[in-house]
């Protein structure tokens, strides 16, 4: 089965559907996930599984997002977290 | 540690840190008793304002009160500064509330010029419009039809306070025993002799009860009727964000951390401080009529605390009958009246001339 | 799954919540979508999983439904939920609860240990299951049967680990030979484990034991790890770090309940008390599987139809007693390997009451010095200490710094873990919009 994409930064990640967006990640070598809001430290999956909240990202436009708990998706647009996240347009 | 001082202050939460630290300064010596890591303990559950708008709208004297402590708010968090390094973050540049119905405004700006005039005009509250204050505030929106403004009000991260003040008291020699709950008392002409549950024995000339809920069973041991009841209010505090928000309100504020802080419930359900689903769901409807955007915001925590509360909800001040050198000192404001406490309170407790006087706020009120 | 389709059986109206889009849990992880060739690479008892998925899926229906992709959000003692699904909330109440909410890795607090890169075996596992993928050149960190089942599950998949690391000692080992019973369960188990570590041997992969004072430093995507290993430093190059000490009950749900717990000195956690059928301290709350004391997935399952059983009995339907015993019989028989497991792998020292510089709040980025200090300053409990230095305050809400909070206040306080209590835990259990709670639906 021909593998979908994603957008990371600057690149596409290729996924096969039933993946999370972290575990695609993780697949094409890509750790590094967000920067810490107190100390703008580097930080990427640790658990896997929803509970540690260190895989956050920011997927199409909305900051916060568990990368592990997402579902990869087709087209899907997805950042690194900066320290500070911005609210969206609402 | 000493087990005679000067004062004993039962409770050990902002308004015994507060009345301890003021006596301190004072250069009274001190003992302070405090109760376990799973106490009620509201110090740890308020919502961290220094608030003068909307309180003693029927009774000047506790406006007043109020009033009084906010302006002195700056000199007290600067000497806790100066004496720990402690930055409690207090940001006093004025406060809101914010109105969705323009009747329920109306009233309560007639309230407000009831309020100054009985106040001899010093009462420097303001109305914004709908407009204005979406201005001031761009997260502003939704049903919100104007503002009220009070200059002086403003919030304080209330953990980092309890902190300077502790760390204050404990450089100026409190002795200060945790998880130590009172159990007996007896007085005689040496002053006070005070047993606690796990056998520590004190003694003192005086006491002040500052043990919030614990008046109620504690107040009576020193001829107080402790007239204090529970009364529940929830908060939600959401995920970190930029800064947001320019000031505080009643019921929204942004702490210095960036999250974001909503209430809040009154509710009367005895000592329960559970968080409940109806409330929580209603607490954040509330705000996102005020602030629409919010609604996009992360909930990552929520608490629920027991307030205070006393029969008119002003605080009591007042000097045991039955045992004099005894008092109680107890309200649900204890952050804004944190300054007032330190730096008055002890005048009073020393019975100076220039005490000040707080016969409105005795227990003589309650009397049917 | 168990307990669900035992209540099914007995033509109860059940619901199962499930956080993830596809039954099976973490240890059943994607078993029933993998083809048997695949599966087979993570061994016998993950194939039999997927037949169990494969079941609880086709009896899915009227009066089974699946919740996937739940984010439960709240759970009251009166039995009502809360949960989020997509970015619709809802809440009903229901007429008893069973939790099954498994168990989390202990944390492994160590220098280094937050760096991108660094992740538990079994977040590992995870992306072995669910993406087929090895994260190559690893080094496996920490004590556990995991340990060894993941590293011959990397050897199958053709990526084998770099080293392992384990933290047990010779004194572990016949401490824990004491608590060894001669019957089929620990035979199979040992015989199991046994296999695993021959498959290392023979592959030649690295391991070293009574690893101490581990500390990983990492630059563009390369970790090194230092660590102590009788009486030598060594130094070790890994494209992944991965740690694991061992497993303890999630007790987010049963701590907001305010169900009792008692601390468990053998496994150094919180567990909740049930009784043997898995009834909690309230009334309609039942606790299955790990998340009631951590016994493995096969005990889960019988605990699933214990817990099932006990809440039948309480409503007064007829429960088989001869099943009832024949079900408790064969769950008590993994607590007899479960003591030698313990004793074996016990969490170190070091690494559960880490030094001052390292973090021990991974969300508020807390060390263990600010913690030791807030204590010397007053803090009596965990609930002060959130107070005082934000510790536990996070997105995690202290998943991850509970248990090593508790051993650093009872380390400072001289008391033991039993005394110090644990964080007072909230809703929302997961982050939740303020627009899904305030528009959520009442279902009735």
């Amino acid at each position: 089965m021909p593998d979908q994409f994603f957008h990371f930064e600057d690149e596409k990640v290729s996924f096969e559907p039933g993946m999370s967006v972290a575990a695609a990640l993780l697949r094409a070598g890509i750790v590094h996930f967000r920067q810490t809001q107190v100390g703008n430290l580097p930080r990427g999956p640790f658990c896997m599984m929803g509970a540690c909240f260190d895989c956050l990202l920011l997927i199409d436009g909305r900051p916060n997002r568990q990368g592990c708990m997402t579902p990869a998706a087709k087209g899907m647009v997805v950042k690194r977290q900066p320290a500070q996240t911005t609210l969206g347009a609402g | 540690m000493r087990t005679e001082a000067d004062f004993v202050v039962i409770g050990g939460g902002i308004v015994g840190l507060s009345v301890a630290h003021g006596l301190l300064c004072r250069g009274q010596s001190v003992i302070c008793l405090d109760g376990s890591d799973v106490d009620f303990r509201a110090s740890r559950g308020n919502f961290g304002l220094v608030w003068v708008q909307g309180k003693g709208l029927q009774a000047p004297h506790y406006a007043a009160w109020s009033q009084k402590a906010v302006r002195e708010y700056p000199d007290f968090v600067s000497g806790l500064r100066d004496d720990t390094g402690v930055e409690v973050s207090l940001q006093q540049n004025g406060g809101y509330e914010y109105f969705s119905d323009s009747d329920a405004m109306a009233e309560r700006l007639k309230q407000f010029k009831v309020l100054k005039k009985a106040l001899d005009g010093d009462y420097p509250v303001e109305a914004l419009s709908a407009d204005e204050i979406r201005k001031e505030e761009p997260m502003v929106g939704g049903q919100t039809v104007g503002a009220t403004f009070y200059p002086h009000d403003g919030h304080v991260n209330p953990l980092q306070l309890l902190q300077a003040l502790a760390e204050s008291c404990q450089k100026r020699g409190l002795a200060h025993y945790l998880g130590e709950r009172l159990l007996q008392v007896s007085h005689d002409q040496d002053g006070f002799h005070l047993k606690t549950e796990k056998g520590l024995e004190v003694q003192s000339a005086k006491v002040v009860l500052c043990a919030g809920l614990g008046a109620k069973v504690l107040g009576p041991l020193f001829g107080f009727k402790g007239l204090v009841r529970p009364q529940r209010g929830q908060v939600l505090v959401t995920e970190k964000m930029p800064p947001v928000l320019n000031r505080p309100s009643v019921t929204i504020r942004q702490v210095n951390e960036g999250a974001i802080q909503i209430g809040d419930s009154k509710e009367e359900v005895g000592f329960n401080d559970n968080e409940t689903q109806a409330q929580m769901a209603r607490i954040a409807g509330n705000a996102i009529k005020v602030m629409p955007k919010l609604g996009q915001l992360r909930l990552v925590r929520s608490w629920g605390a027991l307030r205070v509360m006393s029969p008119d909800g002003l605080p009591i001040y007042q000097q045991s009958k039955t045992m004099p050198g005894a008092f109680l000192v107890t309200c649900h404001s204890g952050i804004t009246l944190a300054a007032t406490h330190s730096r008055n309170l002890s005048r009073w407790l020393l019975g100076d001339a220039d005490a000040p006087d707080l016969g409105a706020f005795s227990e003589d009120r309650f009397n049917a | 799954m168990m307990a669900a389709l035992t209540l099914l059986e007995a033509d109860c109206e059940v619901t199962v919540m499930d956080e993830q889009p596809l039954a099976g849990g973490q240890i059943y992880r994607n078993a029933a979508r993998m083809d048997l060739q695949q599966a087979a690479m993570f061994g016998r008892d993950y194939v039999a999983g997927g037949d169990l998925v494969r079941h609880f899926r086709a009896a899915v229906g009227d009066r089974l439904s699946h919740e996937r992709g739940a984010t439960v959000w709240s759970v009251t003692q009166e039995g009502e939920i809360a949960w989020s699904v997509g970015e619709t909330s809802y809440s009903r109440r229901f007429d008893a609860v069973i939790l099954a909410t498994g168990a989390l890795e202990r944390a492994m607090p160590l220098p280094g240990w937050t760096n991108p890169g660094v992740m538990t075996v079994g977040a590992a596992q995870i992306l072995m299951k669910t993406a087929r993928h090895v994260p190559s050149d690893s080094v496996l960190i920490g004590s556990g049967p995991l340990l060894y089942l993941v590293a011959t599950q990397m050897l199958e998949m053709g990526v084998p680990p770099r080293a392992l690391l384990e933290t047990q000692t010779g004194f572990d080992y016949l401490r824990a030979a004491t608590k060894l019973r001669p019957n089929i369960t620990v035979l199979s188990y040992l015989l199991k484990g046994a296999g695993m570590l021959r498959k290392l041997s023979h592959a030649r992969i690295r391991r070293h034991t009574s690893v101490s004072d581990v500390r990983i430093s990492s630059e563009n995507g390369q970790h090194r790890v230092d660590f102590s290993s009788r009486g030598n430093r060594h130094s070790i190059n890994a494209g992944h770090v991965l740690l694991h000490a061992g497993v303890h009950p999630n007790i987010q749900f049963s701590q907001s309940l305010g169900l009792d717990h008692s601390w468990n000195e053998a496994n150094q956690c919180w567990d909740p008390d049930t009784d043997a059928m898995g009834r909690s301290s309230k009334p309609a709350i039942y606790i299955a599987g790990d998340g009631a004391g951590v016994l493995g997935a096969d005990a889960a399952k019988l605990s699933g139809q214990l817990a099932a059983m006990a809440l039948l009995q309480d409503r007064e339907y007829d429960v088989d007693a001869a099943v009832v015993a024949a079900t408790l019989a064969g769950h008590r028989r993994f607590r007899t390997i479960r003591a030698f497991l313990d004793r074996l792998y016990a969490p170190k020292a070091w690494h559960s009451k880490p030094d001052d510089d390292v973090i021990i709040c991974r969300c508020e980025e807390v060390t263990a010095g600010k913690v030791r200090d807030a204590v010397s300053l007053g803090c009596l409990g965990p609930n002060q200490l959130k107070a005082f230095s934000r510790c536990g305050m996070g997105n995690c809400q202290g998943r991850y710094c509970g248990l090593t909070v508790v051993n650093l206040i009872s380390e400072t306080r001289g008391l033991p873990p039993a005394d110090v209590g644990y964080y007072r835990i909230r809703s929302p259990i997961k982050p939740i919009t303020l627009q899904e709670i305030a528009n959520h639906d009442i279902i009735n």
